[in-house]
């Protein structure tokens, strides 16, 4: 099942049926950008990506204006095979806000373009470039102590800063799951485990400071388990970088990478209340009746719902409450239940009422005045979510039924706080704010001062319920704990 | 027990999708040389597709040696017996 989230990008909804006629259609759109990244948002495979990529790509040729998409002109270079990683690239950004353009070099030049300023690659004067280096192009060897290939990834990010001016964003290493020493192999220094180990960490710290940007690839591997990860097979067949089963995940990474870049990162997160932050509905199960326990196995969940709100407060992630209920009893819950995390001091907007889902959205927007795409909602009712994403066709979700696995959340990273000064609040904004968090006000001063690109690696995944834990025939995936 | 007819149909949809042309039909003998934009790369894609699709495993040294698409349909209905 862990499998399947994450090939099928199981938290967006299914394409269309007609899909493949809509992605046609988009030429004789008048706004063909919106419909574009509407499509976009659903859980789409290569062929459907490539459908979109091809799109793109006849619009782009016709002239045709993409607004409101941000065009980006990424290079892509690596190691490997990459024609069937870059029409998802392309496919994928456009989820993400960005029509992107990219610029690829013929197989295994890749070092002779970076370092020759004449090359393509430096001509085309791409916004980025990503290097697709995997640790069969790198010189890992024990002798070096993976230092040789630390310093060809430093001379690469050089080369390309001084004869394009482009941003790299470089790819930290999935180890390959085959050891020699077993759990040994970490400590030994000539293992590839090791060599690896050392490179990642070393690869972090060199890109501190900065402007190029960390893509943790490893995690992301890791995530999905190196096993499954690395297909040697594939590789042998056509040098095809990590099994093909997951292009449409590493490009909708690479999607959030590029839309945090261009400012596209989402800041708040919208909770409903009912069997989202606790199970049942306080209206009718009352005080006593919802359940939040500690050692309850329902209530874990829920509490693990609630730590990670906290957890992306912290960070600075704005949170609201948007839920219909009455409003005296919504908040009781909030005040007075012992067993609650989330307390009314940590949320900016708290809406309890019975308006209609667009009313509300659109007066959290303005209160917190972030636009409607900076929004993602935490919502266990699919009609409600429906709603929504009809208002908001680019909107994101996150499904809370405790019961099934919980999806991971999707915040673009690295965090880009360059936020446009219309939709970012200061500390000195109305005072009908309620109990903004001091990590917001912090944060958007700091934004207005200057651009900050975080490149923190953002990975969560929240804990089922124990019911599911005790069913799950695929033990390996039980018990996910939260962590930044 | 998969069907020959059944393997026909779905490997039609695929290839439809892989090499973007609804017009397209397969027959036996039917070869890389007679499709237009069946290159090694539509190839690659084509073999991963049908990994996929019928959920058998292709060996380097079965897709090496297959000749048309009757010899794919062949391993594919091989593959799942």
């Amino acid at each position: 099942m862990i499998g399947n989230l994450f090939e099928e990008l199981a938290w967006l909804p299914a394409a269309p049926a007609d899909f493949k006629e809509r992605a046609r259609a988009v030429d004789g759109l008048q706004a063909p950008g919106r419909e574009l990244r509407a499509l976009a948002t659903h859980a789409l495979g290569t062929w459907n990506l490539r459908r979109l990529a091809d799109a793109v790509g006849r619009l782009a040729a016709s002239g045709a204006t993409l607004v409101p998409l941000i065009p980006f002109k990424l290079g892509v270079l690596g190691n490997g095979t990459l024609d069937l990683i870059v029409p998802a690239l392309i496919g994928s950004a456009l989820r993400h806000g960005i029509a992107l353009q990219c610029v690829t070099v013929p197989y295994g030049l890749y070092a002779q373009q970076i370092l020759d300023p004449e090359s393509l690659i430096n001509r085309s004067k791409c916004d980025a470039v990503l290097l697709v280096l995997d640790a069969r192009a790198l010189p890992l060897q024990a002798e070096t102590y993976a230092l040789g290939a630390l310093e060809m990834v430093d001379r690469f990010r050089e080369a390309l800063r001084r004869n394009s001016g482009a941003t790299c964003i470089v790819q930290t290493l999935a180890a390959f799951p085959e050891s020699l020493f077993g759990s040994a192999d970490r400590r030994i220094t000539a293992t590839p485990r090791n060599l690896v180990d050392t490179f990642n960490r070393e690869l972090i710290a060199r890109l501190g400071g900065t402007s190029d940007i960390l893509f943790d690839v490893a995690a992301l591997a890791e995530t999905i388990g190196l096993a499954r990860w690395h297909c040697p097979a594939q590789w042998n067949l056509a040098k095809l970088p990590f099994a093909d089963a997951y292009i449409p995940l590493y490009a909708d990474h690479v999607g959030r990478l590029l839309g945090a870049m261009r400012g596209k990162s989402r800041r708040c997160l919208v909770l409903d209340l009912d069997n989202t932050l606790w199970g049942g509905v306080v209206g009718d199960d009352g005080l006593e009746g919802i359940e939040i326990a500690e050692g309850d196995a329902v209530g874990e969940a829920f509490r693990a719902v609630q730590r990670l709100a906290l957890d992306l407060r912290r960070r600075g992630i704005v949170l609201a409450v948007s839920s219909k209920n009455d409003d005296a009893i919504a908040r009781r819950v909030l005040r007075d239940h012992p067993e609650m995390l989330l307390r009314e001091n940590h949320l900016a907007v708290f809406q309890a009422n019975w308006n209609d889902k667009a009313t509300n959205i659109k007066a959290i927007s303005e209160e917190l005045s972030l636009g409607l795409d900076s929004f993602v909602f935490l919502d266990d009712n699919p009609a409600e979510r429906g709603i929504i994403r009809q208002m908001l066709p680019t909107s994101r979700f996150l499904n809370s039924r405790p019961i099934r696995l919980i999806t991971p959340a999707r915040w673009p990273q690295p965090v880009t706080l360059r936020a446009s000064r219309s939709r970012t609040k200061t500390a000195n904004g109305p005072s009908s704010m309620n109990a903004i968090p001091s990590a917001w006000h912090s944060r958007t001063a700091s934004a207005m001062s200057r651009p900050i690109i975080l490149p923190s690696t953002w990975r969560f995944t929240l804990r089922h319920s124990t019911k599911l834990v005790v069913r799950a025939s695929f033990s390996s995936s039980t018990s996910r704990t939260s962590s930044i | 027990m998969l069907t020959t007819d059944t393997v026909y149909a779905r490997l039609n949809t695929l290839f439809r999708d892989v090499l973007d042309d609804d017009s397209l039909v397969l027959r036996e003998d039917t070869t890389a040389k007679d499709v237009e934009g069946w290159d090694s790369m539509a190839n690659v894609q084509l073999m991963l597709g049908v990994e996929r699709e019928f959920g058998v495993h292709l060996s380097a040294g079965q897709m090496q040696a297959l000749r048309n698409v009757g010899d794919l349909v062949s391993v594919i209905v091989k593959g799942r017996a």
